[in-house]
């Protein structure tokens, strides 16, 4: 057997009882029997791996991850073109929307975002960019 | 603004789709939802409307039925929603 595991090195240590075998194959009891083996050291876990953790949370939005789910959610629309739709597009002027569809992709965007746009509000957001602008001003997101 | 919230202003078409919508999201399945959104959007062909009169009868009886829906949702909660209008 390792010497270095029958000599008691810390306090941190165990006692470990195994009898040995003979070579005959009949099992001896003596003070042999009793040998020290130091506990392993506790892992090391960095605080750092801790603080990274989110749990159930989201990771913390940005407005380039606002911007292409806005985009994302625009272009799932079936009466927008994709190829014509810009930051600045406005809803009625350029895409040929009516008040209707700017209903409908401002309840697409509270489904998409999870949270309740108030109606004075959203009669007002009539281009993507606006819309990237009050949603990071309501999650607290800024550049 | 929740249908179950309280008074639920509706002056005109657009507020009342929207407050429609909402509604829907208080039905149960998403084949209800679908359903009733489906539904919701058949009032496109009343856009050219101009008579302020029927316009309103149009919101009334809308918003009516949208009530009687969802009370009908609701009658197992004993739960009544009841939704004022104001002109």
């Amino acid at each position: 057997r390792n010497k270095a595991l029958m000599q008691p090195t810390s306090s941190n240590i165990t006692v470990v009882f195994g009898p040995p075998v003979s070579s005959k194959g009949c099992i001896t009891l003596s003070l042999s029997t009793f040998f020290i083996v130091p506990l392993p050291s506790p892992p090391q876990v960095s605080s750092v791996g801790i603080l990274c953790r989110h749990y159930g949370d989201l990771p913390p939005l940005t407005i380039e991850d606002i911007r292409e789910r806005v985009l994302y959610v625009l272009k799932l629309y079936d009466k927008i073109s994709p190829e014509m739709l810009q930051q600045n597009s406005h809803f009625m002027k350029d895409l040929g929307l009516d008040s209707l569809d700017q209903v409908e992709i401002i309840m697409a965007m509270e489904d998409e975002f999870g949270f309740e746009i108030p109606d004075g509000e959203a009669e007002k957001l009539m281009t993507p960019e606006e819309i990237v602008q009050y949603i990071s001003d309501k999650q607290d997101v800024y550049e | 603004m929740a249908p179950a919230g309280g008074a639920v202003v509706i002056l005109t078409s657009v507020q009342l789709y929207r407050h429609l919508l909402r509604c829907c999201r208080q039905l149960p399945t998403a084949a209800m939802q679908q359903h009733y959104k489906h539904a919701i959007r058949q009032v496109r062909p009343h856009c050219d409307e101009d008579d302020p009169g029927r316009i309103q009868v149009i919101i009334q009886r809308a918003v009516e039925d949208a009530e009687w829906i969802l009370n009908k949702k609701y009658k197992q909660n004993k739960v009544k929603i009841v939704t004022q209008l104001f002109y």
